[in-house]
């Protein structure tokens, strides 16, 4: 089958009446996992994964990617609405989202998300499709020793997020770092900093440490203040103006297709990596948009580049972990190592044959990335309306139910009483480094990178030796890493001196 | 002054309290943590002792920033004055805190929904003294979303609690 | 004496078939009891892999053939441990089942890892689903096409594993150790998919795993097969040497097939169904005979032809035979054994 049939067959397959209907559903179900705090797309495929075992192979696929889809657009939603990510892929989001809200641009900001992740997953989806001839060699070329520079590199920009406060920035980052080693060395299997516990010998589940270090400290903030979620706005906005609102946000969203494309195209790269994960994506995204934003000020009061930057990336991260594995049915991710036992269950192989013989199955699943994110966008602008009224409800009615909520979806991950502990655990920490100024962003950076860094420091070693570094590939990147990080700490000094310090303290 | 009846300044001088228990407070951690690795094989310490070194390093310069701009702060009057009660601000954070490991405790004990159940309720009646009508029904209310959605629609047994389980006959909690 | 004699028939023909119908109608009991009652089906990995999948194949079956509902209850966590302990504890009534990855246990169990909180002899087993056939494959930029070259070319070969005391790492550190091989284990990848990718890459030589995660690569022509663990090797297995004809070829040939025989038990335990200790005589036979009838349904062998999945059963009774030899080494062979999974050697 040529390519271009597979094309023509699989967009066919996709709109037509056995598997559209799987497809809406899936979408639907993504959307709302997402919007649920705790509950990422890994749920969503452990979940879906149960229903495939009655459907066909195009509707199954349908489902499946469908509600993977989604489960991005949902997480951003909860994310700018109610301070809570969905998704790890979210904890970006709330740099900038809920600061919008607070200014009464809920609308704005939602439609602006939803509208990056679709262009987002579009992109991704189409570099997917172009990748399909050289999927194997790309893939390939991610060996741990450049999968180790390359999170270093993300680590990196750290020092972008955090400029203004370095010191603070870089503790938090390589306190992550630390929280990142608690467990089972997977090297000598030695117990680390595990205080003898048996569930920690597992490590910190990222799901607990994000919802409490974003969700569980909105809480308590909320609760401390009192008033409502919308900070600075004392009544609702009316369902027409947030309405309006949501168009002009995707508006802006296409107007600024420019950067849409470069945070996508920086999401799908990422995803292309095995074993970063999601969350790193959104947040070099993020500090892309900042360094490049013509406003760098306003990032973090509510920008509306520091939410489409993000919200592209993360969807975009979908298809290039697609591509991965598709490429050797090898997974990058636990997400995608659960849709790929789907693939398996709905009898499909993967790995070149599928890419040789059944093109118009990849095709589908190109199609259904796209058309379920259209789905998502139309349905969550449905979604929003109602969900932003209850922005204004008042913390003390707010702050029970929805620390209820927070606590299943910690729960949920892992069915871990433990899990709940460690999100109100971090929740108490994050109110403080929120109260403080210190980055929670470096802190989730450092963590989610840090286990990715030492395992493929040490695979590196064992396999090439202490010179691995001088490899072409490594080497380039390293040097681009070091640049980068030059440029961004010289420019540091340079806004210090320039800046005329105001009468607070520096420090 | 603000709703708290502070100035700013006051604020400025308990926030700066507040970092200087927490860096304390890190640094300990990091300190203590740092001797727990040195007793691992190299192998394993190696990388938590590499974060370690520029960490404490980083936390020793910024306590010295800290303490080169204390001056005409009185940290430990702030200190004092918030311990012994003084900030409303902190006891309601303190507050929800404790109420939030509390719930732990009684999902652990008595099972997932009575926790939800009486956590929504003492917070909302107890602590911010809504009606017993609103109290009651919007923490049904979110037991029933939770159990409809989690239960149900997800197929995710919620935990029953230490006690349901051992008359249902666990051995192991 | 006649009369005795009748009386003696008579009470002994009264005894039996009061007995019989005993067995009978505590059989019927059993029967009745699961009838319309719900069985909680614990899978202690996450859905979508090997025995969830299973678990959801043989399910319906199960269902048929026990009047019972089956409900599958996902419960990951330190590698299969928490689900095989959360089965051991579970209450004795009959209606909690689950499988279990048994090589992984077993070995957990030997080296006494923290969280091993079961003892894999004391499960009361339904039966067996399939034992890992093992395989030995190479890559094809290694150059190694038969066991011959692995040994004979003079290079240390690089053997790739996942983690300390997983079975990928414990196959290769054991054979290596009784072959004699001229390897070095690399371990600490994530999944045996990362493995399969640094073999592809060319950073890794060779690994070992089931056959049924490398019939993809075999067919595909990356990886070659050049050893295995079958003693009746069939299918593509026929011709490749097993561990034990090297074995047998070696010096203290004897004592080499008997710590192979004893590794080979610890995968033959493979993915079995059990219930926690205790259950009632009566529930346990129902139950081990529902799934009899369902692993031998010619509906149920078909579907799990054809999502390609391997069968091998083996009877509740045979199991708990298994798990014994698997548990009960002699001291040397147990000792290699624990410094293998330690990564002691």
């Amino acid at each position: 089958m040529t390519l271009i049939e597979g094309m023509t067959s699989g967009f066919f397959q996709s709109i037509s009446l056995s598997v559209f209907p799987y497809l809406f559903v899936g979408s639907l179900f993504g959307l709302i996992i997402g919007v649920i705090p705790g509950l990422s797309g890994h749920f969503a495929m452990a979940m879906a994964v149960t229903f495939l075992y009655t459907m066909e192979p195009g509707a199954g696929i349908a489902f499946l990617l469908g509600a993977h889809a989604t489960v991005a657009q949902g997480g951003g939603l909860t994310a700018i609405l109610f301070s809570t990510p969905g998704t790890g892929q979210n904890a970006a989001t709330l740099l900038d989202g809920p600061p919008m809200r607070d200014k009464g641009q809920a609308g704005l900001a939602v439609g602006a998300a939803m509208a990056s992740c679709f262009l987002g997953a579009t992109f991704g989806a189409v570099v997917l499709a172009l990748l399909i001839p050289v999927l194997r060699e790309v893939v390939l070329f991610f060996g741990p020793p450049e999968v180790f520079v390359l999170a270093f590199l993300a680590l990196t920009f750290v020092a972008v997020l955090g400029k203004e406060d370095m010191t603070r920035s870089l503790i938090a980052a390589l306190l992550g770092l630390l929280l990142a080693m608690i467990g089972v060395d997977n090297v000598t299997n030695t117990e680390r900093f595990t205080l003898g516990s048996e569930r920690l010998a597992d490590g910190l589940s990222l799901v607990p440490v994000i919802l409490g270090l974003f969700a569980v400290a909105e809480m308590i903030d909320l609760w401390a203040r009192g008033g409502s979620l919308a900070k600075d706005m004392p009544t609702a906005l009316s369902a027409k103006e947030t309405q309006k609102q949501i168009f002009k946000g995707i508006g802006t969203a296409f107007r600024h297709w420019w950067l849409v494309m470069r945070c996508s195209a920086i999401g799908t790269a990422m995803g292309l990596i095995p074993g970063l994960g999601s969350a790193p994506a959104a947040f070099v995204a993020y500090g892309h948009a900042k360094q490049t934003s013509k406003d760098k000020a306003n990032f973090g009061k509510g920008s509306i580049e520091g939410v489409m930057g993000p919200e592209a990336a993360n969807d975009a991260v979908e298809g290039g972990a697609l591509a991965s594995t598709l490429a050797f049915g090898i997974p990058g991710s636990s997400s995608m190592a659960i849709l790929l036992s789907g693939l398996f269950i709905l009898g499909l192989e993967t790995g070149p044959r599928m890419l040789n013989a059944n093109v118009d199955l990849v095709f589908i699943m190109i199609f259904t990335i796209i058309i379920g994110n259209l789905i998502g966008t139309i349905v969550g602008m449905f979604l929003v309306n109602p969900l932003s009224r209850a922005t204004s409800i008042r913390a003390s009615v707010m702050v029970p139910v929805l620390m209820a909520i927070i606590a299943t979806g910690a729960y949920a991950g892992d069915r871990a009483i433990f899990d709940i502990g460690v999100a109100i655990v971090f929740g108490i920490v994050g109110y403080v480094m929120k109260v403080l100024n210190y980055s929670r962003a470096a802190l989730l950076i450092g963590f989610v990178l840090g286990f990715a860094v030492e395992k493929n420091l040490y695979l590196a070693l064992l396999l090439d030796g202490p010179y691995f570094l001088f490899q072409p590939i490594p080497l380039g990147l390293a040097v681009i890493t070091v640049l980068f990080l030059g440029w961004n700490v010289w420019s540091i000094y340079r806004d210090r001196r320039r800046r005329i310090i105001p009468g607070e303290p520096v420090s | 002054m603000d709703e708290d009846g502070k100035t700013i300044r006051e604020r400025y001088g308990n926030r700066f309290a507040l970092e200087v228990c927490f860096l304390a407070f890190v640094g300990l951690i990091v300190v203590l943590a740092f001797f727990e690795a040195l007793t691992y094989a190299l192998v394993s310490a190696r990388t938590p002792l590499v974060i370690m070194v520029p960490l404490l390093i980083l936390i020793v310069i910024h306590a010295v920033r800290l303490y080169r701009n204390s001056g005409g702060l009185r940290t430990r009057e702030h200190i004092v004055h918030a311990v012994t009660g003084g900030s409303p601000h902190l006891k309601k954070v303190v507050g929800i805190s404790g109420w939030m490991l509390g719930l732990v405790a009684i999902i652990t004990v008595l099972g997932h929904y009575a926790g939800v159940f009486l956590f929504c309720t003492i917070l909302m009646r107890a602590l911010a003294g809504e009606s017993w009508k609103m109290t009651l029904l919007v923490a049904a209310a979110a037991t029933l979303f939770i159990f409809g959605v989690f239960e149900y629609v997800f197929n995710i047994d919620l935990y029953r609690g230490v006690v349901i389980r051992y008359f249902l006959g666990y051995r192991d909690f | 004496m006649r009369r005795t004699f009748l009386k003696t028939m008579a009470a002994t023909f009264v005894a039996c078939s009061t007995a019989g119908f005993g067995i009978a109608a505590s059989a019927q009991d059993a029967a009745d009891f699961y009838e319309g009652k719900v069985i909680k089906w614990i899978v202690p990995y996450d859905p979508g892999g090997g025995y969830d999948e299973y678990s959801r194949l043989i399910a319906p079956y199960f269902e048929k053939h026990s009047g019972a509902r089956v409900d599958i209850v996902n419960m990951p966590g330190s590698g299969g441990m928490k689900g095989a302990v959360e089965i051991f504890n579970s209450p004795s009534d009959g209606l909690t089942v689950g499988i279990i990855n048994g090589s992984a246990m077993v070995t957990n169990q030997l080296a006494g890892i923290a969280g091993a909180d079961y003892k894999v002899g004391d499960y009361n087993y339904l039966g067996r689903i399939v034992a890992d056939r093992r395989v030995f494959v190479t890559s094809d930029s290694s150059g190694i096409r038969s066991f011959e070259d692995f040994r004979d070319n003079g290079e240390t070969e690089i053997v790739g594993a996942t983690g300390l005391g997983g079975s990928t790492y414990v196959d290769a550190v054991i054979t290596g150790e009784v072959l004699d091989m001229d390897q070095k284990v690399v371990h600490g990848f994530d999944r045996s998919g990362d493995v399969r990718t640094a073999m592809l890459r060319g950073d890794v030589d060779a690994m070992w795993g089931s056959i049924g995660s490398a019939l993809e690569g075999i067919n595909s022509g990356d990886h070659y097969v050049i050893l295995h663990g079958e003693k009746n090797p069939t299918g593509v297995l026929e011709g490749i040497p097993s561990v034990y004809d090297i074995a047998r070829g070696m010096e203290n040939g004897e004592e080499k097939v008997k710590i192979l025989e004893s590794w080979d038990a610890l995968s033959a335990v493979g993915r079995p169904v059990a219930a926690p200790p205790g259950v009632p005589e009566d529930r346990l036979a129902f139950l081990r005979d529902a799934f009899e009838k369902a692993m031998n349904d010619p509906e149920f062998v078909q579907s799990s032809q054809e999502a390609k999945r391997e069968l091998a059963y083996a009877s509740g009774e045979e199991m708990g035979q298994l798990a014994k030899a698997a548990t009960e080494l002699s001291p040397e062979v147990e000792k290699l054994f624990v410094s293998a999974i330690r990564g002691e050697i």
